[in-house]
C-alpha cells in the first residue's frame, strides 16, 4: 500500500515536470521571432534515492531548473564588434559627405560638339578643380584676347566662381562639423538613456533572483539587447558588480588610462558629456576626457577631427597660396590685387572689391600687352614647394587631385572595412542564432516527446490508481 | 549542424540584401553608363578621370585659342591683301607717269596716290577684338601714326607699334601663336606707305628722278609685303596642323575618359540578369523552405 502511495507521488512529480518541459517549449516557441532570446531548457533528474529493505529505491524524476542557452564568449564578441560596426558606419556617412563636397563630379560629360564652334564650353563645371581650371584658363584666352571687355567679363566672372566656390565648400565642411557636433550629442544622450535602463534592469534582475543568480532570463536577454545597443554609441568594457552577482558595472577608461566606472550595478554614477570645443567626451566634474575608441560617437569624432579638419586645413592652404601667387602677379608695382589680400583661408577668399571688368587689368604696360594674363595663365603650371616657403606642394590642381584621392581612398578603405564588418558580425550573428536561437524543427520534436513522456506517465498513474483500487475494494 | 528559425530568416535577408546591391549597382551602371559615379569607387581610376578631364578642359580652351589666332590670322591677311593690292594699284598708276605728263594726268596719279595713302592707313590703323593687330605686342597703340599739312595730306608715316616684343599668346603646352604680321612686316608698312608719300611728292614736283628712287622704295617694301603674305600662310598652315593634332589627341582622351569611367553595358546587363535570376532562385528557395515546418505534419 505505501509503495503504491508513494508511486502516485513520485509520478505525479514527474507529470509535473513534463508538464514544464511543455510549458518550456511553448515559450521557445512564442519567442522564435524574438530576436533578443536565449531558447530555454528544462533540466529534470531524480530528486534522490532512498535505501530500503528491497534495496536503494529511486524517489522519481523533478525538475531541478530552467536554464538558458547562451555563450557569454559570443556575447561579448558580438558587443565588442557592435563597437567596431558603430564606429565605422559613422565614419562612413560622415566621409561620404566630405567627399561630395569636395570631389569633382566624374559624371560630367564632355561635349565634342564644344570643341567645332569653340565657342561652346564643352565642360560643365561641378567641382573645385574644374572652377580652378577655369579660372587660369579664361586667363589663357584673355592673353589672347587682351583687350576684349566680353573676355574680362568672363575672367571676372571665373575669378568670382573660384573664391564663391571655395567658400562655399568651407560653409558646406561647416555644416558637417556642426552636423557631426549634433550627431554626437545625440549619440551621447542615447547612450545615457542607454545607461540608465541596463541600471533599471539591473536593479529589476537582482530583485527577481533573491532565491540565486541566473534565473531571471528574460530581463538578462534585455539586459544583453541593451549592452548590444550601448556598444554601437561608445566603446566600454563590462565587469560584473563586486558585491552582486546579478548586477553589471559598464566601465570605460580616461585618456591617462585609468577605469572609469560609468555604470555601478544599480547607479548611473558617470553619465556622459560632450565637449564640442575639445571635440571630447567627458564624465564627472571636473571634468575628465575619456578614452573614446568604438561606437558611432568615436566614428563621428574621429572624422571630425582627422579627415574633416585635415580638409579645411588643406583647402585653407591652396586659398591662401591662390591669393598671394595671383597678386604677386597681377599687382606689379602697387597697381592693386586682385584678390582680397586679406582673405586667405577658404571661407574668407573674395576678388578685391577694386577689381571690375573696366580696371581688370592683362598688362601694366600702357601701350598695350598680355603678360600679366599670361603669367596668371602660367600660375596653373607653377611648381609649389612648402619646403620652399610655400603653402602648397606642386600645382594648384596636384593639391585638389591629392586632397580628392585622400578622401576617396579613405572613403574606399572605410566602405571595404565596414564590408569585412558586415560579414564577420553577421557571422556572430548567426553563430549566436545557432547555439541559442530557436529552432521550430526541434521544439516540435521536443513538445511531441513531453507530449508522448507525459501520456505514459498518465496511464501508469492510472494503472497504479487501478491497482489501488483493487486493493482498496479487497478490504470492503 | 544546428539551424535556428532566425538564423535561417537572417541569412536569407543578408544574402538578399546582397543581391539587391548587386542588382541596384549594374542597374545604375546600365542607366548611367558609368562605372564609376565618385572617388571611392575607384580611386585610382578616379584620379585618371580627373586628370583627363583637366586636359579635356585646357584642350578646349587651347582649341579656343586657336580659334581666335585663325580669326585674327584671316583678318590680317586680308587686310594685307587689300594693302598689297593698294600697293600693285600705285605701283601700276605710277608706272605710267613721268615728268612729261600733263598736270592733269599727274594731278589724277596724286589723287589716286592720296586715297592709296589714306585707304592703307585706314586698313592698318583698323582694331580687330579691341586691339591693333598691325603693332605688334603694343595692342593699345595706334600703329601708324601720320603727320599731315595743312591741306590734310599725309605727309610722313611712322610706326609706333613695339619693336621690340611681338603679340604671342598660348594655343597649347609649349605652344604659342603670333596671330599677327611681324615686326619686321610693320616697319615694311611703314617703308611703303613713305615710300608712297616720296612717289606723290616727286609726281608733284615732276621729278622723274625722285620718282624712280621712290618707285624702288614702293617696290621694294611691296617685296617684303608679298614675304609677310607668305609668312601669315605658314602661320595659318601651322595653326590648322596644331589644331588636327589637339583634335585627335582631344578624342584619344576623350576614349581613354570612356574607357576609365563607362560602364561595359553588355557586361553591366549581363551581370544584373545573373543577380537578377539569383535573387529569383533565393526567393523561391526560401518560400519553399520557409512555408515547411515539423508544425506541418503534426
Amino acid at each position: 500500500m505505501s509503495g503504491l502511495i508513494s508511486g502516485l507521488l513520485q509520478n505525479s512529480r514527474a507529470l509535473g515536470s513534463h508538464m514544464d518541459q511543455v510549458q518550456t517549449a511553448g515559450r521557445n516557441i512564442a519567442n522564435v521571432n524574438n530576436p533578443d532570446y536565449a531558447r530555454q531548457r528544462v533540466n529534470v533528474g531524480s530528486i534522490g534515492s532512498l535505501n530500503t529493505g528491497s534495496g536503494t529505491v529511486s524517489m522519481g524524476l523533478s525538475t531541478l531548473g530552467v536554464e538558458q542557452i547562451r555563450d557569454a564568449v559570443l556575447d561579448g564578441q558580438i558587443i565588442s564588434e557592435a563597437m567596431t560596426s558603430g564606429s565605422l558606419e559613422a565614419q562612413l556617412k560622415a566621409l561620404k559627405s566630405i567627399e561630395v563636397v569636395i570631389s569633382d563630379s566624374l559624371g560630367e560629360k564632355v561635349d565634342l560638339d564644344g570643341l567645332t564652334g569653340a565657342t561652346t564650353d564643352g565642360t560643365s563645371s561641378t567641382g573645385l578643380m574644374n572652377y580652378v581650371d577655369d579660372f587660369f584658363l579664361s586667363f589663357e584666352e584673355l592673353a589672347a584676347t587682351p583687350n576684349l571687355a566680353t573676355q574680362k567679363q568672363v575672367v571676372l566672372q571665373k575669378t568670382e566662381m573660384v573664391a564663391e566656390q571655395l567658400n562655399l565648400a568651407d560653409q558646406r565642411l561647416d555644416a558637417i562639423s556642426d552636423g557631426l557636433d549634433q550627431q554626437v550629442t545625440l549619440d551621447v544622450s542615447e547612450a545615457n538613456q542607454i545607461l540608465d535602463e541596463i541600471s533599471d534592469l539591473n536593479l529589476r534582475i537582482s530583485q527577481s533572483e533573491v532565491g540565486g543568480a541566473g534565473q531571471a532570463h528574460d530581463l538578462r536577454n534585455q539586459r544583453q539587447s541593451k549592452l548590444e545597443e550601448l556598444g554601437d554609441y561608445v566603446n566600454f568594457e563590462v565587469s560584473n558588480h563586486p558585491s552582486n552577482s546579478s548586477m553589471l558595472n559598464v566601465v570605460a577608461t580616461d585618456t591617462g588610462g585609468n577605469d572609469v566606472v560609468l555604470l555601478n550595478g544599480g547607479l548611473v554614477n558617470n553619465p556622459l558629456t560632450y565637449n564640442a570645443t575639445s571635440s571630447s567626451i567627458q564624465v564627472g566634474a571636473p571634468a575628465v576626457d575619456l578614452d573614446i575608441s568604438g561606437g558611432s560617437i568615436y566614428g563621428a569624432l574621429s572624422v571630425k577631427t582627422g579627415e574633416l579638419a585635415d580638409v579645411r586645413a588643406e583647402l585653407d592652404s591652396f586659398a591662401e597660396q591662390l591669393v598671394t601667387s595671383a597678386n604677386s602677379v597681377y599687382n606689379v608695382g602697387g597697381t592693386g590685387d586682385l584678390f582680397d589680400a586679406t582673405g586667405i583661408t577658404a571661407a574668407s577668399i573674395a576678388v578685391d572689391s577694386s577689381v571690375t571688368v573696366g580696371n581688370l587689368r592683362s598688362t601694366n604696360n600702357a601701350a598695350g600687352g598680355n603678360e600679366i594674363a599670361e603669367g596668371l595663365a602660367n600660375l596653373r603650371n607653377t611648381d609649389f614647394s612648402v619646403a620652399g616657403g610655400d603653402q602648397i606642394d606642386g600645382t594648384f590642381n596636384d593639391h585638389l587631385q591629392k586632397l580628392n584621392l585622400q578622401i576617396g581612398i579613405d572613403t574606399n578603405s572605410v566602405e571595404q572595412k565596414l564590408d569585412s564588418q558586415t560579414v564577420l558580425q553577421s557571422y556572430l550573428e548567426t553563430q549566436r542564432e545557432n547555439y541559442s536561437g530557436v529552432s521550430l524543427d526541434e521544439e516540435v520534436a521536443d513538445l511531441i516527446r513531453f507530449q508522448r513522456s507525459y501520456e505514459a506517465t498518465a496511464r501508469v498513474v492510472r494503472v497504479m490508481d487501478d491497482m489501488l483500487e483493487t486493493l482498496v475494494n479487497t478490504f470492503t | 549542424m544546428r539551424v535556428s528559425g532566425n538564423s535561417y530568416t537572417n541569412d536569407l535577408v543578408n544574402q538578399l540584401q546582397k543581391l539587391n546591391s548587386d542588382q541596384i549597382r549594374y542597374q545604375k551602371q546600365i542607366s548611367s553608363g558609368l562605372r564609376i559615379g565618385s572617388v571611392s569607387d575607384d580611386p585610382n581610376a578616379a584620379t585618371q578621370v580627373q586628370s583627363l578631364q583637366s586636359d579635356q578642359r585646357v584642350a578646349t580652351s587651347n582649341r579656343r585659342n586657336m580659334d581666335t589666332a585663325d580669326n585674327m590670322l584671316s583678318y590680317v591677311s586680308n587686310s594685307v591683301d587689300f594693302v598689297r593690292e593698294l600697293s600693285k594699284s600705285a605701283i601700276s598708276s605710277a608706272s605710267v607717269l613721268t615728268g612729261d605728263s600733263s598736270v592733269a594726268e599727274r594731278d589724277n596719279g596724286v589723287s589716286h596716290l592720296n586715297t592709296v595713302i589714306e585707304q592703307a592707313l585706314d586698313t592698318l590703323n583698323a582694331s580687330f577684338n579691341d586691339e591693333y593687330v598691325f603693332s605688334a605686342a603694343s595692342v593699345k597703340t595706334i600703329p601708324f601714326d601720320a603727320t599731315r599739312d595743312v591741306d590734310g595730306n599725309v605727309t610722313a608715316v611712322s610706326y609706333m607699334g613695339s619693336t621690340t616684343d611681338e603679340k604671342s599668346f598660348s594655343v597649347g603646352e609649349g605652344l604659342t601663336v603670333n596671330s599677327s604680321t611681324d615686326i619686321e612686316d610693320n616697319l615694311q608698312f611703314e617703308s611703303f606707305l613713305n615710300g608712297i608719300i616720296a612717289l606723290r611728292d616727286s609726281m608733284i614736283a615732276g621729278d622723274d628722278t625722285a620718282m624712280s628712287a621712290a618707285m624702288a622704295v614702293v617696290e621694294d617694301a611691296d617685296d617684303g609685303i608679298t614675304l609677310g603674305q607668305s609668312s601669315l600662310g605658314s602661320k595659318q598652315q601651322r595653326l590648322i596642323i596644331s589644331r588636327t593634332l589637339q583634335d585627335d589627341r582631344y578624342e584619344a582622351n576623350q576614349n581613354s575618359l570612356a574607357g576609365l569611367k563607362e560602364a561595359d553595358i553588355t557586361e553591366a546587363v549581363v551581370r544584373f540578369q545573373q543577380s537578377q535570376t539569383a535573387y529569383q532562385g533565393a526567393l523561391q528557395a526560401a518560400s519553399q523552405v520557409m512555408q515547411l515546418s515539423l508544425f506541418d505534419f503534426v
